[in-house]
């Protein structure tokens, strides 16, 4: 089993952000950005010294927990500090972004890492439907058309037109081509049933996030069966599963850190606004929906989807059983881990990553 | 089947009772003739220029649907001054690598004489293309476009009829430069 570590690259003050999202501009100073960025990648480059095989870049807009909006320039910087490590794109999200310029920055970094990129296709959490003005009840059609198209540019050897229900093209012809060939590792990031579908059929890694392991194992299950229909079964590294992890010398000391986590609400999460939850959810859903009575949210707060919990938390012992779970129920190959959770100062971060990659990684890497 | 001298003409040689979608959507536009063909073989092409003459007027659209693409194709050869743009939809003439030699290798190697304008249209789903068809109309003929229809297989005009009679349009329109966005994109100009 691999060790990959999400490239956050969050804000170091982000424990003082507001609890909803979007998080104001304002919560950025430029010189503890910078310092930010810095103390990120060189969280990357400790997990690679550490054992970790993947380090991966997550496309999530609009604040300084996963401050990576756009990815690809992420992973280019990581990926001139870590040379040996595979570069995961897990973004980029498909339905916010044009399908050819995902292509072009795919490609680029597959050359300019020589061949070491993974890339994860998926749809995006709901708050993302409110950047770049895509309707929500279109992200599961662009998210399959955009699939479709990139696998289409990173393959097609003269240029093409593209005549597609949500995205048409009359001259495509993505430059460079990619190193690995026909093109790089790739995996679908979902949930849905049609998602899961389309990645057994065109060859493609499953990954999950953030669910428990009984969820994980009825997904991949599906999964497997419509490999095995389509005629293939997935490599362990086609098997991913992103959790969140907060890992400590004993399970107690840990679970201490857990409950003051709690006690003060610092948990994890995009946050929204229950009035505009409703809409997107709705909205995704196809469903019409009656602004009046939406917009009755209290000014206050009526905050809804918050953290999802962590995911893995404990001593030594303890995280290696939880992350074993999903590796013999679910057949999960790869667990890419996000570290940064928002009271953690970078300190703690590399206390952790050291302790993982001395205590946990090694026997990670037996099964 | 009529002339009108006022609009240009377009004609569609596919097999019988499979192009009304497109017929019916470029018939807007243009007078569409469908001359009926009794089979695909090596007279085909004359049928076609025998049944048009006395009903185009100057310069036609000529459209050639699966395997009557190859007629199609055989009659631009023939006639290069009477066609303005050829269109391919779904077209057979270029076969797998290793398959047997026979007329559709010969037509094949005379891709590059093709003089009009050409698009290429496959479906993105299409199963029965080889998979490096596209790339060796594109490549072979001198000016000629590839398109992919997402969401469709082999037959388009069942599949996704608005976009394929749009784009064919948008090509017999502008040919080559149809590649040239001319909506207007502004929201609040």
């Amino acid at each position: 089993m691999k060790a990959s570590y999400l490239g956050a690259m969050g804000y170091a003050h982000r424990r003082d952000f507001p609890p909803t999202w979007p998080t104001p501009p304002s919560y950025s100073d430029p010189e503890t950005s910078v310092q930010s960025y810095q103390d990120g990648i060189e969280e990357c480059e400790f997990a690679e010294e550490m054992g970790f095989e993947w380090v991966s870049f997550s496309e999530h807009h609009y604040s300084g927990r996963i401050a990576t909006g756009t990815p690809a320039v992420m992973a280019a910087a990581v990926a001139e500090r870590c040379k040996s490590v595979k570069i995961a794109m897990l973004g980029p999200l498909l339905p916010l972004n044009n399908p050819v310029r995902a292509a072009e920055e795919l490609t680029l970094l597959d050359n300019i890492t020589n061949g070491r990129l993974v890339m994860g296709f998926l749809r995006g959490t709901p708050n993302e439907d409110q950047v770049y003005g895509v309707h929500p009840s279109e992200g599961r059609g662009r998210l399959l058309e955009g699939m479709d198209l990139i696998l289409k540019a990173m393959t097609e050897p003269e240029p093409f037109s593209w005549e597609g229900r949500y995205y048409q093209y009359r001259t495509v012809a993505v430059w460079p081509r990619p190193v690995q060939q026909p093109f790089p590792s790739a995996l679908v990031a979902t949930r849905s049933d049609d998602a899961v579908q389309y990645a057994a059929e065109h060859g493609l890694g499953l990954g999950v996030s953030f669910v428990p392991s009984e969820q994980v194992a009825g997904i991949t299950e599906k999964y497997l069966h419509w490999c095995d229909e389509a005629g293939w079964q997935p490599e362990p590294d086609q098997l991913v599963f992103r959790g969140s992890i907060y890992l400590a010398e004993t399970d107690r000391e840990a679970q201490d850190w857990f409950n003051a986590q709690t006690d003060q609400g610092r948990a994890p999460g995009m946050a929204l606004r229950s009035s505009v939850s409703q809409v997107i959810q709705a909205s995704r859903s196809g469903q019409d929906v009656d602004y009046r009575n939406v917009f009755a949210g209290s000014a206050s707060g009526d905050i809804v989807g918050g953290a999802p919990g962590l995911t893995f938390v404990g001593g030594p012992d303890t995280v290696f059983e939880q992350i074993k779970d999903y590796h013999d129920r679910c057949g999960t190959g790869v667990i890419d881990l996000f570290f940064q959770q928002p009271s953690l100062t970078h300190r703690d971060v590399m206390v952790e990553i050291d302790l993982f990659g001395r205590e946990v990684l090694p026997r990670l890497k037996e099964l | 089947m009529a002339s009108d001298p006022l609009r240009e003409t377009v004609v569609i040689v596919d097999e019988p009772e499979r192009s009304s979608a497109l017929r019916d959507g470029l018939a807007q536009r243009w007078v569409v003739l469908e001359p009926r063909l009794d089979d695909f073989g090596s007279v085909a092409e004359d049928q076609v220029g025998a049944a048009v003459a006395p009903l185009a007027t100057g310069h036609y659209g000529l459209i050639g649907v699966s395997s009557a693409a190859s007629v199609a194709i055989r009659h631009a050869l023939q006639s290069p001054e009477s066609i303005a743009s050829l269109v391919l939809i779904s077209p057979l003439a270029v076969r797998p690598a290793g398959a047997p030699a026979g007329s559709t290798h010969d037509l094949e190697s005379r891709l590059p004489d093709i003089q009009c304008p050409t698009l290429a249209v496959f479906g993105q789903a299409d199963d029965t293309i080889d998979p490096v068809a596209p790339s060796v109309y594109r490549s072979r003929i001198p000016n000629c476009n590839v398109a992919f229809v997402y969401d469709a297989g082999h037959d388009i005009a069942a599949e996704r009829p608005q976009a394929l009679v749009n784009l064919v349009a948008d090509y017999l329109e502008r040919r080559e430069t149809f590649i040239v966005q001319n909506r207007a994109s502004a929201i609040n100009p």
